[in-house]
């Protein structure tokens, strides 16, 4: 008969084999990541170099209004895009007192709006601003 | 990304630090929160000037500490009752562990702070074990401030494209998890063998 030690030292081996497939696992994920990321403009230069950092810090630019999500405040988007404070306001016809401190999400459900069109709405605000500016 | 990753986002931008400090002490008590997202999400908003970096750092590493502390706390003060309760002592892999979390205290503590899940349990595990305090705050602080300033510091590098970093950092943080409880099941593996040769 199999002595309690002995059965903990199975279930370990066992818990160690799983947990090595598991690690396995994702390390591929991390590869796959990485190769998904050399892709992407954020490593498009195999590797980071000082102006890649730098570029990933410049204001954003028209072609990054798709970057825009429904948890982004109307405050956070005036910041990032340089808009000047009252222009998503009156663009949007936000009546809202609590904007700019005010989410995307929220905005649409207080007034029981369609979210596809808001966005869609937001992106072409800051992208005509962004292209009046040029 | 979740539903709840969004909702904090959007609170994270409303009220800053004190969402971060709230988040981070619920996570360092127990809560699954996406922290390490979050601080990477709060590192990309200081390189664009929305936050300021060295705020945030305070804010998750000292949220943290706080909740790890907490756990540590309760730990000391109704871990042994639970323990013996649910007659959790009586178990030899549980001795194992806490013997090891009593000697190897520092360490142990310091590099459980990159592993978002088993941080609780070794928080847990040092006020059982009688770890002194201060010795738990000193490497509590320790490996919380270094993993927190690495992943706000990845944030701030991926700036405005810090969502395409975002699943790697989590897949970072999974191998750690594994590669940890890998080493400390290889160590009670090498004790069982040594006491029972086959």
């Amino acid at each position: 008969m199999e002595t309690p030690s002995g059965k903990t030292r199975k279930f370990i081996k066992y818990a160690l084999i799983i947990l090595a497939a598991v690690l396995v696992v994702l390390c591929a994920a991390l590869i796959l990541q990485f190769v998904n990321l050399q892709r992407s403009p954020f490593l498009r230069f195999h590797g980071i170099r000082p102006p890649d950092i730098l570029r990933n810090r410049q204001p954003l630019t028209v072609n990054d209004v798709n970057m825009i999500q429904p948890w982004m405040t109307f405050d956070y988007l005036n910041h990032i895009f340089n808009l000047p404070p009252d222009y998503l306001k009156t663009k949007l016809a936000v009546s809202d007192t609590r904007y700019p401190r005010l989410s995307l999400t929220h905005f649409i459900q207080n007034n029981h709006l369609d979210s596809n069109s808001v966005m869609t709405e937001v992106k072409r605000a800051i992208s005509d601003f962004l292209n009046g500016k040029k | 990304m979740s539903l709840i990753f969004n909702f904090l986002l959007s609170y994270l931008l409303l009220y800053k630090y004190l969402t971060l400090f709230v988040v981070a002490v619920a996570a360092g008590i127990i809560v699954p929160l996406p922290l390490s997202a979050l601080t990477l999400a709060v590192g990309a908003f200081s390189s664009q000037g929305y936050f300021s970096f060295i705020l945030s750092l305070i804010a998750v590493a000292g949220g943290n500490i706080v909740g790890d502390a907490f756990d540590y706390y309760l730990a000391k003060k109704y871990g042994e009752l639970v323990v013996h309760k649910f007659k959790i002592d009586q178990s030899r892999f549980f001795i194992q562990l806490e013997k090891y979390t009593r000697q190897k205290a520092g360490w142990t503590i310091f590099i459980t702070r990159f592993a978002g899940s088993l941080d609780p349990v070794v928080n847990f595990l040092s006020g059982l074990a009688g770890v002194p305090f201060l010795k738990f705050l000193f490497f509590d602080s320790l490996g919380n401030t270094l993993e927190i300033f690495i992943v706000l510091y990845a944030g701030y590098l991926a700036g405005n494209y810090w969502q395409n970093i975002s699943g790697a950092i989590d897949i970072i943080g999974g191998i750690i998890i594994v590669a940890i409880i890998m080493y400390f099941l290889f160590k009670i593996y090498g004790r069982y063998s040594r006491k029972n040769p086959a």
